[in-house]
């Protein structure tokens, strides 16, 4: 348990009635086993995204699944329960307390990793987008990541779909500017 | 999406991001539910030592001891007794001054035990605004020493500790008791006080103290003489390593309106193990010195901002399979992954407002430049727990100051000299 400062942290949970999809698992299986096969991937693109670092983003993944587990009868009918998972694996790599916590807790599942880790296109996005205001990076992996839409991001920032649009368009020029500055950019064109 | 920029299209940036392989090996819905089941456990055996953390790294606020505690009474309960004097034949502490008047009814006693308490309705003041979704207050029935809002909620209350002490000194002790609303991830702890009206219902005293001022949580009470001493930590929780946290008995005495600091230290120095560290290093380029071979150095300028002397600063750096090096530091432990080679090194105490230098020598194949996307080593700095007795949380970070981690990593290229 971490307790942090901001009143806007402690909200760990998103209320039941979230109902945004992660890309791609949205039909899955009641099981969790089946449930965790299918989402983990998709959850780790898009916390991966959002943090640049490959052991942060699986920690904050894998806290959000040892959460999920307990309340899965709860969970399961919900309409998109990966977006709950989502939240509070977003939630967990956004405080350093409970990316502390989440690390200590899951390090010794930690293996050596058999996939080769991330390509050199994806860590130079992932870098970029590491260099975006919080909003905007958030709005940026929701929208392109997870493809939730605007009416959906806004939703479940508490925000004006006016707001998202400005985050959404300030973070593209911000990351367009990032992957020029590093001399990395472009991955297919 | 409509994507107007003349910049990078980003549908197709995204679609490539995607699109592309396993990002990284599953670690397993059975090892999440492992993590989720020793929760589960920990909390039915310890709940009330489980607890929260939090570093207060922010200035103590010793001065608003008296505003910030005033005896939270809700609204409906009745008022308490405790200014009935003492009649002079009770029982009195020898610290205690009793009342000269006696009236002729002896003062409800007080004295309630922690399996009575804990299968009683409780007058509850209110929780921060973070639990209040969470944690039941106002009138709360209590079931072996538990409540919680609803059998559902993760978080509940548990009555940890109960200790008796006369806090009105009307020669009959009081209640005293360490309650806190704890769930996986976050939790209070306060300290309340409880007496008896003249009807023996179980009224409320107040609020003796909680998270207030830099207290991130309480670990323990005892009585002394009419006051209650309490156990406050600096930090707890899963996150923070053994010995980090610093504690400290503070005393609170009921002033007849509401419980006061009265002894004790109003707050804690500065945690000795929180320092802001610094990592900085430049690309390295590495210098053709054989056939197939180039070679060069990577200097890492490692810096201690303060407040406190960094005993034992870890620092991990992770350098692509093919690069070797050729000379570490001398406490260095090298793995392999399939992201590059982690070097975890011990390096040498380093004093408030110092740096040092963290020279590794590196030698790699010149095929490794030939690749479109240069070769890139990453550093983190931090002052690391040495580890328990059995190695356990060995480099565990301690944590710095808020807002000051950012300057943690660093990361660069690794260039071939034209």
């Amino acid at each position: 348990m971490v307790r942090t400062h901001g009143p806007g942290d402690t909200r760990e949970e998103p209320p039941p009635t979230v109902a945004e999809g992660v890309g791609g698992v949205d039909n899955v299986g009641d099981s969790f086993e089946e449930f965790y096969a299918a989402a983990f991937q998709p959850l780790m693109l898009q916390l991966y995204a959002y943090t640049a670092d490959i052991d942060q983003a699986r920690d904050a993944v894998q806290e959000a699944f040892s959460r999920a587990w307990p309340r899965w009868n709860k969970l399961v009918h919900y309409d998109r329960p990966a977006a709950w998972i989502r939240t509070v694996a977003m939630n967990v790599a956004r405080s350093r307390w409970r990316r502390l916590r989440a690390a200590r807790a899951h390090a010794r599942f930690r293996r050596d990793d058999v996939t080769e880790g991330p390509s050199p296109d994806r860590v130079a996005l992932a870098r970029a987008l590491a260099t975006l205001p919080e909003k905007q990076r958030r709005a940026i992996v929701l929208f392109h990541v997870a493809d939730l839409s605007i009416t959906e991001i806004a939703d479940q920032e508490g925000a004006a779909t006016g707001t998202v649009k400005s985050w959404l368009h300030r973070g593209r020029a911000a990351l367009a500017t990032a992957l020029s500055d590093s001399g990395t950019e472009e991955t297919n064109a | 999406m409509p994507e107007n920029d003349n910049t990078p299209n980003f549908d197709e940036l995204f679609t490539a991001y995607t699109s592309g392989g396993p990002l990284a090996a599953p670690v397993g819905a059975a090892a999440a539910q492992h993590v989720a089941r020793r929760r589960r456990t920990t909390r039915l055996v310890a709940a009330g030592v489980l607890a929260v953390a939090v570093l207060a790294a922010t200035p103590a606020i010793a001065s608003t001891w008296t505003d910030q505690n005033p005896p939270a009474l809700p609204a409906n309960t009745p008022t308490p007794t405790l200014t009935t004097p003492a009649p002079s034949n009770s029982p009195t502490p020898s610290t205690s001054p009793t009342p000269s008047a006696t009236p002729s009814t002896p003062p409800p006693d007080g004295l309630i035990g922690k399996a009575e308490l804990g299968n009683a309705t409780l007058e509850l003041p209110a929780w921060p605004e973070y639990l209040k979704e969470h944690c039941p207050a106002g009138r709360v029935t209590f079931s072996d020493g538990t409540a919680q809002l609803a059998p559902s909620s993760e978080l509940r209350i548990t009555i940890s500790d109960v200790v008796h002490t006369d806090l009105d000194r009307d020669g009959a002790k009081e209640t005293v008791a360490l309650i806190n609303c704890s769930g996986i991830e976050m939790g209070e702890s306060r300290v309340l006080a409880f007496d008896r009206d003249t009807s023996d219902s179980i009224e409320t005293i107040g609020l003796v103290t909680g998270h207030t001022g830099d207290i991130a949580w309480i670990r323990g009470i005892r009585a002394t003489g009419t006051a209650v001493e309490v156990q406050v930590m600096d930090a707890a929780g899963e996150g923070v390593v053994d010995g980090f946290a610093q504690s400290q008995w503070r005393t609170y005495s009921w002033s007849g309106k509401g419980f006061v600091q009265s002894g004790g230290p109003s707050a804690f120095p500065p945690n000795p193990r929180v320092t802001d560290l610094s990592i900085s290093g430049d690309d390295v380029q590495l210098v053709p010195d054989g056939a197939d071979t180039a070679s060069g150095t990577l200097s890492l300028t490692v810096s201690n901002q303060g407040p406190q002397r960094a005993t034992d600063p870890y620092l991990t750096v992770v350098l692509p399979t093919e690069v070797t090096v050729t000379s570490l530091p001398t406490k260095c432990e090298t793995s392999k992954s399939s992201y590059g080679t982690r070097y975890r090194c011990w390096l040498p105490a380093l004093a408030a407002g110092a740096d040092s230098v963290v020279d590794f020598s590196l030698s790699a194949p010149q095929s490794i430049f030939d690749g479109a996307q240069p070769g890139q080593w990453t550093a983190k700095i931090v002052w690391g727990f040495t580890g328990t007795e059995t190695g356990d949380g060995e480099g565990w970070p301690y944590p710095e100051p808020d807002g000051a981690e950012d300057d943690n990593s660093a990361n660069g290229n690794l260039l071939l000299a034209p």
